[in-house]
C-alpha cells in the first residue's frame, strides 16, 4: 500500500526547497500528516490553490519512508467565506492551530477531524463569535481534561458556583472559590457546550458572557498545551 | 570517515552547500571548477561577492534593496506618486518591474502575516508603508502579496486600516495563467478568474 486516499482538512504549509511546499494536514483515519506538494508554487502547478491552509480536501498521497508526497488533491470545500473576512479567518486559523499543536503525527484521530471540518464549515456558513471558544472547549473535552462544571469539585454544593480551577480540575463555589472567576451567564454558556447544546450556543451573538467563555476556553487550551497560541487575537494588536 | 578533499576544497565545498539549491554534488563541482579558474576570474568574483555586501543596502522608503538611501524608483520623480504598490520581497519589485505595466512606487513589506508561524503586523514594514502615505500623498495602495492565505491575510489587514484613512486599497488579480489549459485550473483560480471577468474592449 504505497498509494493511499484520505480525506483531510489543511493544517499549515511552509516552503520547501525551490518551488515546494510541505503540507501539514489532519487525515480522517491516518492522523496527522506531513506530505510534499512538489511544484505546487509554480504558476503552472496542477494542484493550484487547492492545498491552502483551512481547506478541505481529497488527497492521493504517496507513502514515502520519511515525508508522503502528493499525488492529486480534489476540492471538498475551499470555505471561501472564511477566506474574505479578517476576524473569521483569525477564528479559521485559531481552530487549526489548536488541532495541530494537539494532535501528534501519524496517530488516527478521527472524532477531532470531524469536530475541525465540521466546524470550520458551520463557520464559513454563518458568523459565530463563539465557536473558537466552544471547540476549544471541545477538544479539551476529547482529551478529557475539560473542568466539570456540575457541582462543586471541592465540596460538592450544586449553589453559588463561581470560579473554575485547572489544578482541582473543576468549577468551585463561593466558600472554597479558587482560580478564574466565572459569571452564570458563561457557566450556563459552557453546560450548553458540553452537553448537547452545542448548535443553539454557536448561533449566541456577541456578548460579554461569550468573551468570557472565549477567554477561558483560551487560556485552559494554553495551559494544556503548555504554550501560547500565535493566532487568537493577532490582528487586534496595534502597530 | 576523514574528508577525501584537503581542508581548503572541503572548507569550499562546505560553504557552497550552504547556499540554497545547492546540494553536495553540485557544491563538490562548482569547487572544483573554482580551484582550475584562471586567478584574474578568481579575483573578479571574490570582489563581486565582498562588492555586493558592502554596497547592497536598503532603501529608506521603500525598503527594497538599495545602494544608496533612495532606491533607483523612489527617487526617479517621473514615476506616478500617488500609487504603491505592497510586496513581500525585493524579487517580487524585480518580477512586476519586468513586465513594464506598473509605473507607481513600491513598498517592500520585507514577509507577509503568518498567524500559524506568530508573524505579525510589527515584523513587518507595515508601520513604515503607512508613514509614507501622507507625505507622499498616496491615494491607493495596491497589495501586491501572493495568493495564497497568508497573503490574503496581509491583504485584509493592510485593507482594514486604509479604509478610515480614505486610502484605496485594491488587490491584485487571480486568474489563469496566459498560455495556460482552462481543464487544468483549480476551481479556485477558475472561480476568481470568472467571478472577475471583464467587458471585452473592442
Amino acid at each position: 500500500m504505497s498509494l493511499y486516499r484520505e480525506k483531510a482538512v489543511v493544517l499549515r504549509s511552509y516552503k520547501f526547497g525551490e518551488s515546494d511546499r510541505i503540507v501539514v494536514m489532519l487525515s480522517e483515519n491516518s492522523g496527522k500528516i506531513r506530505a510534499v506538494a512538489k511544484g505546487i508554487r509554480k504558476t503552472t502547478s496542477r494542484i493550484g490553490a487547492r492545498l491552502e491552509t483551512l481547506s478541505h480536501v481529497d488527497v492521493q498521497l504517496y507513502r514515502g519512508r520519511d515525508l508522503d508526497t502528493v499525488r492529486q488533491v480534489d476540492l471538498i470545500d475551499t470555505h471561501t467565506a472564511l477566506r474574505i473576512n479578517l476576524k473569521r479567518l483569525e477564528q479559521g486559523l485559531s481552530m487549526v492551530e489548536a488541532v495541530d499543536k494537539l494532535t501528534p503525527d501519524r496517530e488516527p484521530v478521527p472524532h477531532v477531524y470531524t469536530m475541525l471540518s465540521r466546524a470550520l464549515r458551520s463557520l464559513n456558513d454563518a458568523a459565530s463569535p463563539l465557536i473558537v471558544g466552544a471547540f476549544y472547549w471541545k477538544l479539551l473535552s476529547s482529551e478529557g481534561v475539560a473542568p466539570a462544571l456540575d457541582d462543586c469539585v471541592r465540596c460538592g454544593s450544586s449553589t453559588e458556583l463561581c470560579a473554575l480551577n485547572m489544578q482541582e480540575g473543576g468549577i468551585l463555589c463561593r466558600s472554597c472559590r479558587s482560580g478564574t472567576a466565572v459569571s452564570d451567564a458563561a457557566l450556563n454558556i459552557l453546560r450548553q457546550v458540553s452537553s448537547g447544546g452545542l448548535a443553539t450556543a454557536l448561533t449566541l451573538d456577541e456578548s460579554p458572557a461569550v468573551r468570557e467563555v472565549n477567554q477561558l476556553a483560551m487560556a485552559l487550551m494554553e495551559a494544556h498545551l503548555e504554550r501560547k497560541l500565535r493566532s487568537v487575537g493577532l490582528f487586534d494588536r496595534h502597530l | 570517515m576523514a574528508s577525501p578533499y584537503t581542508p581548503p576544497i572541503q572548507a569550499l565545498i562546505d560553504e557552497f552547500g550552504k547556499l540554497p539549491g545547492i546540494g553536495p554534488r553540485s557544491a563538490q563541482r562548482i569547487a572544483m571548477h573554482i580551484v582550475k579558474m584562471p586567478r584574474e576570474d578568481i579575483n573578479r568574483l571574490a570582489h563581486a561577492l565582498t562588492d555586493a555586501k558592502d554596497r547592497v543596502r536598503y532603501c529608506d522608503m521603500c525598503f527594497n534593496l538599495s545602494e544608496s538611501e533612495k532606491c533607483s524608483i523612489c527617487s526617479d520623480d517621473r514615476r506616478d506618486s500617488s500609487i504603491l504598490c505592497a510586496v513581500e520581497d525585493s524579487r517580487d519589485v524585480v518580477a512586476i518591474e519586468r513586465t513594464g505595466e506598473f509605473r507607481g512606487r513600491y513598498h517592500v513589506l520585507q514577509g507577509v502575516l503568518d498567524p500559524l508561524q506568530g508573524i505579525g503586523p510589527e515584523q513587518l514594514k507595515i508601520k513604515e508603508m503607512f508613514r509614507r502615505l501622507a507625505p507622499e500623498g498616496i491615494t491607493e495602495v495596491i497589495v501586491c502579496t501572493n495568493p495564497n492565505t497568508e497573503g490574503e491575510v496581509t491583504a485584509l489587514y493592510i485593507a482594514r486600516l486604509l479604509e478610515p484613512l480614505g486610502v484605496k486599497a485594491t488587490r491584485i488579480a487571480s486568474g489563469l495563467p496566459v498560455g495556460g489549459d482552462l481543464e487544468y485550473a483549480d476551481e479556485i483560480t477558475l472561480g476568481r478568474a470568472l467571478g472577475n471577468r471583464r467587458t471585452i474592449e473592442i
